[in-house]
């Protein structure tokens, strides 16, 4: 991320707007390349050679280069010196404070003459390597390779993140986001201790989440200002998105608005989201048969409650519009079914949610107990073998349609 | 009905069981959209348990994860009357409130008896590493058993811990609910925003904080009060020196800059200032200065304008006259402890190479500054140079002799400077030096921090 002074933005009345780059501009491109050649080239070199390097360059006065280096430098991994500079170190600073009690030398010239020549070494050199390990003077081992334009993508998005780092609220408007994108979201979301309402937008495809956390409710914190910072490579990944963020700079408040429009691309590793074929080929099935309900992928995101969400698989939808959810547990959710069933038991769900539960699993030593104490499972759930059928799901539909809290 | 229980869940209370009518009556919650339920912040606990009894509820605490400590001292504490006042002060204000005590004058003992009053598990915040070895050392010194440290490299929580504040901005969300008393070292930090969700995301009910100036220029010392408890007892410095505190004087060299190094220092201070008058910067608050540095950035002017600010500054805080003095002030006290205080790291490390003295900032390893603050404390080493990690509280009585090069105009950072060389020991007098390039900012900047009490006490303040 960028430093305070390295942040280039705009202020008008209540609002706060990041400078940003073009990341197609061929001279920026140009001074991108050369930069990253020369961290590339640095590697074996001290930080604060690269730094002069950089300095005498042609590129030294260019306002981007600091911010550019910043970021580079950040991809540095500097070589770990052992402790024997400071071993060294502590060698010189000894004997020199045995020859200042001694008391001898009457100027400082003679002093600094006197621990050159106890350590057998010339005076410049001795005080030049004395804290030879400071950041400044330590070896570049690695470098973490970038294109120019992931450079440049890179400002941008630190140019925003610096200004997250002082929100205090942010709100952000998913648009046409599928399930896995959702799920990846809050994923992410709860990964950096983020909580989130979620609100419906005013487009059906549209969720609307006020980022913030826990404390956010009894104070203006700007406490989770690093949390949003780094979440907000994982907005970028969003296909269609609006953020607003309120944002303290010397104790006023501005409002920083943002969309995907900005067409900044993150950095973060972003995998493409997979729906089973199994999954597909079952609401084929369900469909097929004679029902009360169409089945269609689940395209919901629904707060259970206790910072707990639930993007249920499979949605059947009845004639009258109401709605009921199927979650389906495999064995590589195990983990996430004990919670499931805790937030169940305790949280005011408030939506019809069929849990479905593979063998194995059910079978499990530490599952099974809480299958058979949980309420919400012996109402609303069935254990499948390999994939729950369509029948299973109609039967379980009509067992339990009843007590089900209804529609959503 | 559903029983009442209080769980605790990253800096805040969440409560399960209430009807909407009893959540009515406990102004301290609210009822979260985000998880569907009822959450308090930490710092209520007390007063949230409180308001449930006075109700009449019984309730399952869930929260509470610190323990009852049977605690003894193991050597004998006779607290001196400043001492006993203010805890008994804290006692009075229900073992929550705010003490200012000046340097020396026992800060951390009294901590420690509050820690054996009270008799829960403590988490002592302090600001520096330094800081929180030396209160490793004085708690494993009179209480005797494991003492945490989190902070540094270090994340060891015991029963007793002592973290650095930025450490426990980090963890206070997992540590909020282990830990029955919370003591703020140096708690004029605490106003700083990040800082001060340590204080609302803990639940401890007792609470102390200390320092030798409560008092701030942005007036949030009432975010302390608020945050910890009032303050319940104040202690002058001047009312302490030759008591408690050893006497002292504090003596300002000015020095004349070479021709050479005059003329430099004209010329980048014109250019600064010309840029600061075209850009119609005045320094009247914190923003100016944060106007001037995106100006820097942004042109090629601001950029010529930030290199002269830098230049006059290194020019007048590293003089040829400067380390000329300090190398006289250094073989003066010969056989005393000198400590030397500059603003920056860059002069603090050419201090280093310049007199082969050892550097204590923020960049120094764990391991190598106590290695330096032992070795200063045994005399192994004499002098010792530090930008401003030793500004605070760090305990080194041995110090006699304070040299100022360089520093910011504000009366805290001086008074806690001076505060380095004031401890008590028999026979003991003080002396801080202010070295002053003359005819530079310097002058004034001295000049301004002069206005504070602890120039107005008894000792001499002369002139060189």
């Amino acid at each position: 991320m960028l430093t305070k002074d390295l942040l280039n933005y705009r202020k008008r009345k209540e609002r706060v707007s990041p400078v940003f780059v073009a990341a197609q501009d061929p001279v920026l491109t140009e001074l991108a390349e050369g930069l990253i050649e020369q961290f590339r080239c640095g590697i074996g070199s001290t930080l604060g050679d690269l730094d002069e390097e950089i300095s005498e360059g042609n590129w030294a006065d260019h306002f981007l280069t600091p911010a550019f280096k910043k970021l580079l430098a950040d991809r540095c991994e500097e070589v770990d010196d052992d402790g024997a500079v400071a071993k060294r170190r502590w060698a010189v600073l000894q004997s020199a404070e045995s020859l200042r009690q001694d008391g001898i030398q009457q100027t400082l010239h003679d002093f600094q003459n006197a621990v050159a020549a106890a350590a057998d070494a010339p005076v410049a050199s001795l005080k030049e390597q004395l804290y030879g390990d400071l950041a400044e003077f330590r070896i570049v081992k690695s470098f973490e390779p970038i294109t120019p334009a992931g450079l440049l993508h890179r400002y941008n998005c630190a140019q925003v993140q610096g200004l997250l780092l002082h929100a205090q609220a942010v709100e952000v408007r998913l648009k046409g986001a599928t399930i896995a994108d959702k799920r990846r979201f809050f994923r992410c979301l709860k990964f950096q201790r983020l909580l989130s309402t979620v609100e419906p937008g005013e487009a059906p495809d549209e969720v609307v989440c006020h980022l913030s956390g826990p404390l956010k409710i009894f104070q203006n914190t700007q406490s989770y200002g690093m949390r949003l910072a780094n979440f907000f490579p994982y907005v970028l990944q969003m296909p269609k998105w609006e953020m607003t963020a309120e944002v303290k700079l010397q104790q006023k408040v501005f409002q920083l608005e943002l969309d995907s429009k900005v067409g900044i691309i993150s950095h973060y590793k972003m995998f493409a989201p997979v729906v089973p074929q199994e999954l597909t080929a079952f609401i084929a099935a369900f469909n097929a048969k004679q029902s009360d309900y169409t089945a269609a992928l689940g395209e919901e995101f629904i707060n259970l409650g206790m910072q707990s969400y639930c993007c249920p698989d499979v949605t059947f939808t009845a004639a009258n519009g109401a709605k009921v959810h199927l979650e389906i547990f495999h064995k590589w959710h195990a983990g996430q079914l004990a919670g499931r069933l805790a937030v169940l038991a305790e949280a005011q769900v408030g939506v019809a949610l069929i849990i479905a539960v593979a063998q194995e699993v059910a079978a499990d030593k530490a599952i099974s107990p809480l299958l058979a104490a949980s309420s919400w499972f012996d109402h609303h759930g069935f254990v499948f073998k390999n994939l729950p059928t369509p029948t299973a799901l109609q039967q379980a539909l009509l067992r339990n349609a009843a007590a089900l809290p209804g529609k959503r | 009905m559903a029983s009442i229980s209080i769980a605790y869940d990253s800096g805040t209370l969440l409560l399960s069981g209430l009807t909407d009518a009893l959540a009515a009556q406990l102004p301290q919650v609210t009822w979260d959209l985000r998880t569907k339920q009822w959450r308090a912040p930490g710092r209520v606990y007390k007063s949230l348990l409180l308001t449930l009894r006075s109700l009449g509820h019984t309730f399952d605490d869930q929260a509470r994860a610190y323990d009852v400590l049977s605690l003894r001292l193991a050597e004998p504490i006779v607290p001196r009357e400043h001492q006993t006042k203010a805890l008994a002060a804290w006692v009075s204000a229900g073992k929550a409130g705010s003490i200012q005590l000046p340097t020396g004058a026992g800060k951390t003992i009294l901590a420690v008896l509050a820690i054996l009053t009270t008799a829960r598990s403590a988490l002592v915040i302090v600001p520096t590493i330094d800081l929180m070895q030396q209160w490793e050392t004085v708690l494993t010194r009179y209480l005797q058993q494991p003492i945490g440290l989190l902070g540094g490299g270090a994340h060891d929580i015991q029963q007793i811990t002592v973290s650095t504040y930025d450490s426990a901005v980090l963890h206070i969300e997992r540590l909020g609910q282990k830990f029955g008393f919370i003591i703020f070292d140096e708690c004029h930090h605490l106003p700083a925003p990040q800082y001060q969700t340590i204080a609302i995301a803990a639940i401890a009910p007792f609470r102390l904080g200390l320092s030798a100036t409560m008092e701030r220029t942005d007036g949030k010392e009432r975010v302390i009060y608020d945050l910890v408890g009032p303050l319940v007892y104040e202690g002058q410095i001047h009312q302490m020196a030759d008591t408690v505190l050893s006497p002292y004087d504090v003596v300002s060299i000015q020095v004349l800059m070479t021709p050479e190094e005059m003329t430099a220092y004209q010329e980048a201070r014109g250019l600064y200032t010309s840029f600061l008058r075209r850009s119609g910067i005045r320094f009247n608050s914190g923003a100016d200065w944060m106007q001037f540095v995106r100006a820097s950035v942004r042109t090629t002017d601001g950029r010529l304008a930030m290199r002269a600010y830098r230049d006059q500054k290194r020019l007048a805080q590293a003089a040829h006259a400067k380390l000329q003095a300090t190398w006289e002030i250094i073989k003066r006290h010969r056989g005393e402890r000198v400590l030397i205080f500059t603003d920056d790291n860059a002069l603090a490390y050419r201090i280093g190479r310049e007199f082969f003295v050892p550097v204590l900032t923020h960049q120094t390893k764990v391991k190598e500054r106590k290695l330096f603050l032992d070795s200063f404390r045994s005399g192994a080493i004499s002098v010792l140079a530090t930008s401003k990690v030793l500004n605070e509280g760090v305990d080194v009585p041995e110090a006699s002799i304070g040299l100022v090069l360089s520093g910011s105009g504000t009366v805290r950072e001086h008074v806690q400077r001076l505060g380095r060389i004031l401890r008590a020991r028999p026979g003991k007098r003080a002396v801080l030096y202010e070295v002053i390039a003359q005819g530079t900012n310097e002058y004034f900047v001295n000049q301004r921090r002069r206005q504070h009490d602890a120039y107005q006490g008894p000792s001499e303040l002369p002139e060189a």
